[in-house]
Parts: structure tokens; sequence; C-alpha cells
């Protein structure tokens, strides 16, 4: 036993999770309650909204429902929409896998459900800036089921409060602001600014593309080009060096 | 209907989520592949963030458009303090004063 460097616990490492995702939870309460008065202005039944913090858990994808329900558009569309906004979290997906694929089934399944914006940032922070642990998928289970619990939460009091939350207050603004307070630390390098610029103006440009494709397209290419640029960057770096 | 939809939506979701999870089990993912995941963070948070502040119905809006200097204030407040609560509430708070100021 290393004194020096415990291991943390199951516990430890849960109520690290829960500790670490706290401070995103001023931005997600009013993005749930910014849904919940959407959905109902859209005129869907509460216990749809509710039900859909559930069954979907995926922020900006059940504004997107909402919205769109809204405007009468066919449950096709809605539903391939919803799809698409959400297919980047098989990018989060392929990022987890190499932290916690040694777990049985059922710990993968609830992990995967859990597996949203917010606490994949956080917990992957966790994953690249501390050792490794027999329990560290517990960190995921923290960030996830406290987001879990807030975002049912918020979604229920943006229903029920809808009409005294004045739209003046433009609560929606926190979800960018809670998106660039967790990122804009982690981007130190050239390639991760790249990225950056290349995936926001990909996102600007394919703003007419059908059914929100622009989300996963401008993250593919940005990704890309990060990537490229760290190639370019490591060859002259190389070449440098040999002369 | 409704729940028909939402359960499709739903289970779409899921499978984006569980996709590569559920596929590599006890393998690791290609070198490559692992490279250009490692700009994922960068890549789609810009994807969300900067069409949200940069269009005003569907138009991108550089002039008359508070959420600018708001999200430039926030930014300059996440560098100094490296604070999500810090950050989010000074990008709040500047959202308010500066579209109280301009009327």
């Amino acid at each position: 036993m290393n004194n020096a460097h415990p291991t943390k616990t199951a516990a430890q490492e849960y109520w690290d999770g829960v500790k670490d995702e706290l401070p995103l939870m001023l931005g997600v309460m009013p993005f749930g309650m910014v849904f919940g008065v959407l959905a109902t202005e859209a005129g869907l039944a509460p216990k749809v909204v509710m039900a859909m913090s559930v069954i979907i858990f995926g922020g900006a994808s059940q504004v997107v429902f909402a919205q769109l329900a809204g405007a009468g558009a066919s449950g096709l569309v809605i539903a391939s929409t919803v799809g698409i906004i959400n297919l980047r979290h098989a990018l989060y997906s392929a990022t987890m896998t190499q932290y916690i694929n040694t777990l049985p089934m059922r710990w993968r399944v609830l992990l995967s459900y859990l597996l949203t914006d917010e606490a994949f940032f956080v917990t992957l922070h966790r994953m690249q800036t501390q050792p490794p642990s027999p329990f560290m998928h517990y960190h995921m289970l923290g960030t996830g089921s406290l987001l879990w619990i807030m975002w049912q939460i918020s979604t229920a009091i943006g229903v029920g409060l809808g009409e005294l939350i004045p739209p003046s207050l433009n609560l929606g603004f926190a979800i960018p602001l809670t998106f660039m307070a967790i990122t804009l630390p982690q981007i130190r390098s050239v390639p991760s600014l790249v990225a950056l610029i290349v995936a926001g103006i990909v996102a600007i440009l394919c703003q007419d593309w059908p059914w929100n494709i622009w989300v996963i397209t401008a993250g593919i290419i940005g990704m890309v080009a990060g990537y490229l640029t760290e190639q370019v960057i490591t060859k002259r770096n190389s070449a440098g060096e040999s002369l | 209907m409704i729940w028909l939809v939402m359960i499709a939506s739903g289970l779409m979701t899921f499978a984006a989520r569980f996709s590569m999870i559920g596929l590599f089990r006890d393998r690791e993912l290609p070198k490559l592949f692992r490279e250009i995941l490692a700009y994922v963070v960068p890549s789609v948070l810009a994807a969300i963030i900067i069409p949200d502040i940069l269009l005003v119905a569907g138009q991108v809006a550089v002039l008359d458009n508070p959420k600018i200097p708001a999200f430039i204030i926030a930014m300059i407040a996440a560098a100094l303090t490296r604070n999500v609560l810090v950050t989010i509430s000074t990008g709040m708070i500047a959202l308010w004063v500066i579209r109280a100021v301009l009327g």
C-alpha cells in the first residue's frame, strides 16, 4: 500500500464527481427551466415535457424537439433531428470507452445513458488529470447522477413556474456560458485553437443544412483540423531539429 | 403519437451514447482515431457555442448583438479566475447591464 498516493474509494470518486459537477448547476438549472418553459409554450402537456427529460435526457435536442413540435413538424423530422443533434455523443462515447471498456455491461449501459455534454467534459477532465483507479467510473456516476436529478428538477420548475420567469432575463444565455466556462481553461495549444475556430466557422456556414446536421459536421471537421495542425507542427519541429 | 416520437428520439440518443462504449469491450481504439478524438472538446463546443452567440434570428449579427460583448467579458472572467460560478454570473450580469444601458 502506497500511502503517498492512496487509491480513492468508490465513495470518494462518486462524491468528487458530484463536487466537480456542482458549479455547472448554475448554468444547467436555467437551461432546464428554459426548456420547461419553451416546451410548455409549444403546447406540450406537462407530463410529456417531464417524460422527455427522462427519455431523451439531452438539453439542446429537447429544446429543438419542443420548437419543431410547436411548429407542427412531422414525427419523422423531429426524431431524425434529435438523433442527428445527439450524434456528437458518439464522439464522447468513443472518448470515454478508453477509460471504461473493462466494465460489466450494466455499468456501460448506465454510464452511456448518463453521457451528456456536461457530465462528459467534467469526468474527462478527471480521467486526463488524475491517476487511473479501479473506481474511477464512479466519478462519472457522480457527475451524471447529479446532472440527471437537477435536470428533472429544473424541468419541473420551468413547467410549473413558466409564466413567472420573465423572458427578458435571457436565461438561455447561461448555456453557452457554461460550456465556455468549462472548456476555455483547457484550450492551451495551437491545434485546439485551430479546431475551435474551424468548427465555429463550419457551424455558421452550414446553418442552412437540414436537420441541424451542422452540429456533427462542424464537430468532426474541427477535430480533423486540430489533428492536421498537430501533424504539421510536429513535422516542422522535427525538421527544425535535423537542421 | 408524441410518445412514439419521444421514444424514437430517446433510443437514437442512447444509441449514439452507447455506440462506441458498447462496441469496444477490452479493446483499444485505433491510434489515428484516438489522436483525432483528442480535439473533441474544443470542436464540439465551438460548434454549439459560436452559432448560439453570433446568430440572431438565424442571421450573423455583430452590431446590435449584446451577447457578443457579454460573452467576451465572461471569457475574460474565465481566463482570470478559472471559476465556473464567477464566469457564468459575470456573463449573465454583463448581458443584463448591456441590454439595460442600450435600452
